[in-house]
């Protein structure tokens, strides 16, 4: 009885002690949630779902906020984010709705900027080159659409524009192309057939 | 044991899973010497024609262009250029149909062909000796040469020697139904061909090289032989689709399967086509770029099949023209297994286009559903599941394609092929194939976003950061000059500024609402303003301000229309009283005139108007009237007096100028309006108004300006009575005991003048433009005169001062040699 009891004893020592080694020596920094979360945003900073950037919102979902805010990201977002966290999958916010539209990259119609700088200190990913006074223009390949550089154009020449579709980008539609596939046998049949009749 | 490559040599062949056996359709299709197909109205070239970017545009429309020359220019091997195929002129740069199963619109160069074609703009042949694979490498990029197969791999990047090369595969093979050029080129061109090829082995120095063909084309194999030396292998493959595709070529020569996402190359192999080889001694021995290729038109509407030389940018409609067929017709460009319909018969031949099919519109057999008879995964070569492959394409579940390799399909169509139920596998490949990359496309961005969001961040932070440590700098830098001087400037100020601070009490008012209690701080501005008049006080001990009430006191008398004799012994005084009495004088003759008859009712107003002209005639005729001062009465033993005097006197004399002179009068008036204007407008109206009445009534000629006159003048007149009532009636006498009052009086006038003028200064700064079409429509000359002085700024005002000092000096000098003759 005693014996068994000094065993268990030692036993549950032992392992506490491999566990609470473990838990300091490999310790996880930060919330991992929140990174995978992250992975799964869209990350064009726009802020449209109320936080600041996509990194403030991951870290949100991952305390509970709900997962249908997003309007870049569109309902594919907010299904991979429900698959993730193990949710059901909620419809995309309608004020979100409202927003989701064909991903657009900002336009500056040079002739009317004035080079006031405004929209470069709002551009989140610096796609917008410019100085003080002189004319700014869109690095449209860095540009996330955000829109968040609109707004303070004092003089209103910045504009989304949707992105056009190249042969590139485009997507394969089942009635569009059409491959000849020989049936071989059939047609030789009926090459056959003809030469008979 | 053998060696790999012994094996190789010896002519082992391996196998690879799957493929099928479709139909080769290939033995009615005339491959004899190609016909060079006539040019076409339009040629369309478009840029890139090639996987990699796209070069940059070096030609203009409205340009004439050569065969050969080159149309786009790149340093860099993934942008090969293109180059006319004709002698022509270039019409447009515009986005036209692309050569793509979407038919979507892309840059191309437009040539219109000229009618003779005589002049190319080839490179210069490369010689044997100076062969060298860099050389060749170059040759092959500025000739524009991507892979001829169909997935048109810039060949420069392939052949550029990085890595050890074992086997090099020249790739004969040409497996889809119908496709015959590259047989073609084999049976026609088997010398050029292979001496291409060893140009490649030139450029790459592979252990081995094989050309291989599939054994259905036995003329194509024995004319290889015939043409090949010993160090090139040609050997025959058995027919089976797709041994024509990379990797299965690569399998079944060597016996190597390539991992997923391997290259050839990953494995010591490398694999050309015929054509590019063909291309590559074109680009050698001929300097010729590649600017037209051999095309198979067949199907079951071409009547004749066969293959022709056809220009780059020719239009497959142009193409079908050939065989009489209309544009109703709908074209497959590639092979039947692999070729897609062209949405747009004014697409170009491009440098991978190797077929264009004219077929029946296939019945579209209905698809049916899926029965799992796995024949899908029989046929395809590269070993995956099809059949899973559709089940998560149907389901837009790209994860899961993706772990089944969907990335890896080379879409050959085998699937497709065997299917029993009708279901186009490739096309739903292909679509979720497009899916996975526009996700990738989309993470690869969001990835970039992400980075330049952090680096954006951590910018801003960076900065920040600077300017706290700079502000800290700072602090620190005032703590030490602190200790180092004993006493921190700015804890000085601030205590300076709190010893100064009252505390604010609130307190009750009538109403009972709480009030800061302001008390100390009005004993505190009473306090500020008695130091003031202190100090007024004190000043007026000087004599230029008793010359200035003199002065005033004259006017007063002025005003009053007493003759004022000079009581005052002080001459300074006495100069100030003379000076004001021919001002007042001159105001006889402006009312002579006749422009304002009623002036004279308000002195004041005269006054100002006289001191006016006064002053401006002084400026136009300051010099004159220096030189022709009448003599002084030299009674003054100081000749700066006596310079005063002679300068009143001349004022007196240019004042009497204006009566003489009606233009002169213009003149003056027009500048007094200009400087009532302004002190109208700078004064507070209700101020004046009490006092102003008398001379409204007065005024007729002008009413509004004399008021405004009357107005200015009064407020001064005003403000110098109460100056003097302020400071007492024995404030003149003080300036009576001055040493020297004749100087005190040049002094007093010069900062009357000087004050005058930067009153003037204003006036024209701050209402130039009220005062300029007053000046204007009275007078052209007053206008000029208004607005001449470009007194603009206080140093402008003071050099003038300066100026007028100087001239002061020199009047009295002149003054003094006078005096001296």
């Amino acid at each position: 009885m005693i014996e068994a009891i000094i065993a268990l004893t030692v036993l549950a020592a032992i392992f506490g002690g491999i566990l609470g080694f473990a838990a300091i020596r490999y310790r996880v920094e930060g919330d991992p949630i929140a990174d995978q979360v992250e992975q799964l945003l869209p990350q064009t900073q726009c802020g449209q779902c109320g936080h600041p950037g996509c990194r403030p919102y991951a870290e949100a979902i991952a305390k509970g906020e709900a997962i249908n805010k997003c309007p870049p990201g569109g309902q594919e977002t907010v299904e991979k984010l429900a698959d993730l966290l193990g949710v059901e999958v909620p419809e995309l916010d309608a004020s979100a709705q409202e927003k989701e539209k064909p991903k657009s990259v900002a336009f500056i119609h040079e002739e009317a900027c004035i080079g006031c700088t405004k929209c470069i200190q709002a551009c989140p990913v610096d796609a917008i080159v410019g100085a003080n006074k002189q004319m700014h223009t869109i690095i449209t390949k860095e540009c996330t659409g955000c829109e968040l550089c609109v707004a303070p154009c004092p003089t209103d020449c910045i504009e989304m524009r949707p992105i056009a579709q190249t042969s590139r980008t485009w997507d394969w539609q089942l009635n569009k192309i059409d491959i000849a596939v020989i049936d071989v046998a059939s047609e030789s049949a009926k090459l056959e057939e003809a030469d008979n009749a | 044991m053998r060696s790999w490559l012994d094996k190789i040599k010896q002519g082992q062949l391996w196998r690879y899973q799957g493929g099928v056996h479709p139909a080769t359709k290939k033995d009615n299709i005339d491959c004899d010497k190609p016909e060079t197909l006539t040019l076409a109205k339009q040629l369309v070239v478009p840029l890139q024609q090639h996987i990699g970017s796209p070069a940059k545009v070096c030609v203009e429309v409205g340009s004439t262009v050569k065969t050969g020359q080159a149309l786009t220019e790149s340093r860099f091997y993934q942008s090969p250029p293109v180059h006319a195929p004709c002698c022509g002129t270039v019409v447009a740069i515009e986005a036209r149909p692309s050569a793509h199963p979407s038919g979507i619109s892309e840059l191309a160069v437009v040539i219109e062909p000229s009618s003779i074609q005589d002049q190319n703009a080839f490179m210069a042949p490369l010689l044997e000796a100076e062969l060298t694979p860099e050389l060749i490498c170059e040759r092959v990029h500025q000739a524009g040469i991507s892979g001829m197969g169909g997935a048109g791999f810039p060949a420069a990047l392939k052949i550029s020697p990085n890595k050890p090369l074992d086997v090099l595969i020249i790739n004969g093979a040409e497996c889809e139904p119908y496709i015959s050029s590259d047989d073609c080129l084999m049976r026609n061109y088997a010398e050029a061909l292979l001496r291409g090829v060893s140009l490649l082995e030139k450029a790459l120095s592979p252990k081995l090289v094989i050309v291989a063909v599939e054994d259905d084309k036995p003329e194509a194999i024995k004319a290889l032989q015939a043409a090949a030396g010993d160090n090139i292998v040609v050997r025959a493959i058995p027919t089976k689709y797709p041994s024509g595709g990379e990797k299965q070529l690569v399998q079944v020569l060597t016996g190597r399967e390539l991992k997923a996402g391997q290259l050839p190359i990953d494995q010591g192999i490398l694999v050309h086509n015929v054509g590019t080889a063909y291309a590559v001694q074109r680009a050698v021995d001929h300097g010729e770029p590649l600017i037209s290729r051999i095309v198979t038109l067949a199907g079951d509407h071409v009547g004749e099949p066969r293959n022709y030389w056809v220009a780059i940018g020719t239009p497959v409609s142009h193409l079908l023209e050939q065989q009489k067929l209309g544009t109703h017709h709908q074209a497959i460009m590639g092979g039947s297994m692999m070729g897609f319909m062209l949405p747009n018969l004014a697409s170009p031949i491009v440098k991978t286009a190797n077929c264009i099919l004219v077929n029946n519109t296939p019945a579209q057999a209905q698809e049916q559903a899926c029965i799992r008879c796995g024949e899908c995964a029989q046929a395809c070569p590269m070993g995956l599941l099809p059949q899973q492959l559709y089940w998560y394409a149907k389901g837009d579940d790209l994860e899961k394609s993706r772990s089944y390799k969907l990335m890896d399909c080379i879409e050959c169509g085998a699937c497709a092929y065997v299917c029993p139920s009708a279901i186009p596998l490739v096309q739903y490949y292909r679509q979720t194939k497009a899916k996975v990359r526009a996700e990738d496309l989309l993470a690869h961005e969001a990835e970039r976003a992400k980075q330049r969001f952090d680096a954006r961040k951590l910018r801003l932070e960076k900065e920040q950061a600077e300017r706290k440590a700079r502000q800290k700098q700072a602090a620190e830098r005032r703590l030490q000059q602190a200790q180092g001087a004993g006493n921190d400037p700015v804890k000085a100020a601030l205590q300076r500024m709190q010893s100064k601070q009252v505390e604010i009490k609130a307190i009750e008012n009538e109403q009972g609402e709480l009030v800061p209690d302001n008390s100390a701080a009005i004993a505190a501005r009473k306090a500020r303003k008695a130091q003031a008049r202190a100090a007024k006080d004190a000043k007026t001990t000087n004599t230029a301000v008793a010359a200035a009430l003199a002065r005033a006191k004259a006017k007063r008398e002025g005003d009053n229309e007493q003759s004022a004799p000079a009581k005052s012994d002080n001459p300074a005084v006495a100069a100030a009283i003379a000076r004001a009495k021919a001002k007042r004088n001159s105001e006889q003759p402006t009312e002579a005139e006749g422009s304002k008859p009623a002036t004279s009712a308000n002195p004041a107003v005269a006054a100002a108007i006289a001191r006016a002209k006064a002053k401006k005639a002084q400026q136009t005729d300051a010099s004159e009237s220096d030189d022709t001062a009448v003599k002084p009465s030299s009674s003054s033993s100081n000749p700066a007096v006596a310079a005063a005097i002679a300068r009143a006197k001349a004022k007196k004399q240019a004042a009497e100028q204006p009566s003489a002179n009606a233009k002169d009068a213009a003149v003056a008036a027009a500048v007094a309006r200009a400087k009532a204007k302004k002190a109208s407008q700078s004064e507070q109206p209700e101020l004046e108004r009490p006092e102003n009445a008398e001379s409204q009534t007065a005024s007729s000629a002008n009413p509004a300006v004399a008021a405004a006159i009357a107005r200015a003048k009064a407020k001064k007149a005003q403000a110098e009575l109460q100056a003097q009532d302020e400071n007492a009636a024995g404030d003149a006498k003080p300036a009576k005991s001055s040493a020297n009052p004749a100087v005190a009086a040049a002094i007093a006038r010069a900062k009357a003048k000087k004050m005058a003028q930067e009153q003037l200064q204003q006036a024209q700064n701050e209402h130039s433009e009220d005062a300029r079409p007053v000046a204007s429509s009275d007078s052209p000359v007053e206008s000029s005169d208004a607005t001449s002085p470009p007194k603009r700024s206080a140093a402008v005002a003071k050099a003038i001062a300066a100026a007028k000092a100087k001239q002061a000096a020199k009047a009295a000098s002149s003054m003094e040699s006078d005096n001296d003759e």
